[in-house]
């Protein structure tokens, strides 16, 4: 059995789940069980549905083609129905993200899409759309010396009104582009899966299973013409508007928007929320990320 | 009136303009739209879009596996419910329209929408504003633009902010279009938005079952005319712009027709002539050279 802890969630898999860290110290009960089995093509009792899913009450159908079907219950279990002899290559990297995302979902957490580092025993958080640079930053962090602890997904709750992060706990993924940009060759990193120059970078810090306190939360956007500054504060009003936008599925899954709207809004209102112009080219990452470190320490210094 | 409608073209054919005189009337209001909140801004390459649907992150996926999936991800699109249904749902599309090897149409043919306004451009235009917006020489755009295989977003050694879009050639391009007959098509030139905004654009919001007043229709026309909306770009900057554009004049730069006749060597034009001859003559741009 392999064992992981990712999003707060002790994790026991039957198969190995490369992207994220695996956790020496083990909960003897996991909260989540990961098995080989047979899934019915069908959930009989479907109640939505998409082009690769079915959801019913606690259960949700995920169809990877060619690769598994994945029946993921009651917020714990996850059964996988492998549909090519080679699948098991191909298939950790799709329930790091959709089947995590799906569990964290089941069990009523709030999720952000998010890359983290940690930063003075707080949680700094890079939202943004897929492919705007989240994973790139936390590497180049992470060359920096920060410790790397999310890449795709951080689970959040509010604990007496403050903020609290469970990150995934995951390796960075870094597309070819990146790891030659940044010099990264010689980790020899491992593909996300075979057909994809895409790796896993093992920047990652050992795994935690306590949360963090949430530093700061950097949206990352594309620069605007006539804009100098990298980073400007969110208002109350965009940061809940950025941090919707980040969340995982919030648009598919609408049965828990309220709670969803009440742990966010713990966020913006402690002004939490920067958006941040992140550079579409490596040549200019240098002076955005002396301003952003700058920026962090010192907003977590007075946070603090 | 249709209900999900394509604003279907080969790259800087007009397509944004046509969505900003869109935003503008249905706006309603006497104050240019915000070009950054564009109601029509969904692209049928978008990533967000391919995610939520499915629930899977388009960057796990190869291009290929992706294309799969699409004509599912446009039905379940068509079937959401509109958040205003006395008016339809527009989404711009850059591909070609193509069909997967079982035969299926990659946009899911009238499962994915009911009609397409198809915005042509004289090739020789295009060319021009093309090279800026890659920021290549007019050669390699020429070379592109008469390239069967050409495609965008297509890299494998990083994640494009869009889904991979094959446009082919321009005119097997603009062909695909015309040629295939799953959806109505309406087809819109560029140069006569261009002589009569207001006439052209009527007559493509018929064709999607919209009459506005003329009253509507002459402030759409107004607020969108091109001085005010590469003002706009200028204070505010343009979301959807490459990056290179915004110290390079911007994202709307001369929207002029016919200004290859100024920036085009004798060699470009023959080069695009031999090329789309064909083309070119059923959409009335004609031949300078024989």
């Amino acid at each position: 059995m392999y064992t992981y802890n990712s999003c707060g969630l002790a994790i026991a898999s039957a198969f190995a789940l490369p992207g994220l860290v695996a956790c020496e110290n083990a909960s003897a009960v996991p909260d989540v069980r990961i098995a080989l089995g047979h899934v019915d093509a069908q959930l009989p009792d479907a109640q939505a549905q998409g082009p690769t899913w079915q959801s019913a009450p606690g259960r949700m159908l995920l169809s990877i083609p060619a690769i598994a079907r994945i029946l993921i219950a009651g917020g714990q279990n996850v059964t996988c129905d492998l549909q090519h002899p080679d699948a098991l290559l191909h298939l950790p990297v799709f329930l790091r993200s959709s089947g995590l995302g799906i569990l964290l979902r089941q069990r009523k957490s709030a999720v952000l899409r998010a890359s983290a580092v940690e930063l003075d025993g707080k949680a700094i958080l890079f939202c943004g759309a897929s492919g705007t640079g989240k994973s790139t930053l936390a590497a180049v962090l992470a060359q920096r010396g920060m410790h790397v602890i999310a890449d795709d997904l951080c689970a959040v709750e509010a604990r007496a009104g403050n903020p609290v992060i469970h990150p995934d706990n995951g390796r960075v993924q870094l597309w070819q582009q990146a790891v030659t940009a940044l010099d990264l060759q010689a980790m020899q990193a491992m593909p996300v899966r075979p057909c994809l120059e895409k790796f896993h970078m093992d920047f990652a810090a050992a795994p935690r299973d306590t949360p963090w306190p949430l530093g700061a939360v950097y949206v990352l956007r594309k620069p605007l013409a006539g804009q100098t500054e990298v980073i400007v504060s969110a208002s109350s009003i965009d940061a809940m508007r950025l941090l919707w936008a980040s969340s995982w599925f919030a648009d598919a899954d609408s049965s828990d928007e309220a709670r969803d709207f009440q742990v966010l809004t713990a966020i913006a209102r402690k002004g939490l929320v920067f958006q941040l112009s992140w550079p579409d080219s490596f040549d200019h990452l240098a002076g955005a990320i002396a301003t952003l470190v700058a920026h962090a320490r010192e907003h977590v210094s007075v946070a603090s | 009136m249709m209900r999900r409608i394509w604003i279907a073209s080969y790259m800087k054919s007009g397509s944004t303009w046509f969505r900003i005189l869109l935003a503008n009337l249905l706006s309603g209001k006497n104050v240019p739209v915000n070009i950054n909140q564009l109601p029509a801004g969904h692209i049928a390459s978008s990533r967000a879009d391919f995610s939520r649907e499915t629930l899977i992150d388009s960057g796990l996926l190869t291009h290929d596996e992706v294309d799969r999936l699409r004509p599912l991800v446009y039905e379940a699109l068509a079937r959401t419910p509109p958040r205003d249904d006395t008016v339809p749902t527009f989404a711009k599309v850059h591909d070609a329209y193509d069909r997967l090897p079982g035969g299926e149409p990659l946009l899911a043919g009238a499962r994915g929408a009911d009609g397409a306004v198809v915005i042509v451009r004289d090739p020789r235009d295009v060319v021009i504003s093309l090279a800026r917006h890659l920021d290549i020489t007019v050669d390699e755009a020429v070379t592109l633009m008469n390239d069967d295989d050409m495609a965008l977003a297509a890299k494998t050694d990083r994640q494009p902010p869009q889904l991979r879009q094959k446009f082919h050639s321009w005119s097997s391009h603009v062909e695909s279009w015309l040629g295939q007959r799953d959806i109505a098509v309406h087809v819109l030139r560029y140069e006569d938005l261009h002589r009569d905004t207001a006439a052209t654009f009527r007559s493509a919001l018929a064709f999607c079952g919209m009459t506005p007043s003329e009253a509507g229709l002459a402030r759409a026309v107004s607020l969108s005319a091109f001085d005010r909306v590469k003002a706009q770009e200028a204070a505010t900057g343009f979301a959807e712009s490459p990056g290179h554009l915004t110290a390079h004049g911007g994202f709307f730069h001369r929207g002029e027709a016919g200004g290859w006749r100024r920036h085009l060597s004798p060699g470009q034009v023959a080069r695009l002539e031999r090329a789309h001859a064909a083309t070119m003559h059923k959409l009335g741009y004609g031949l300078s050279q024989t």
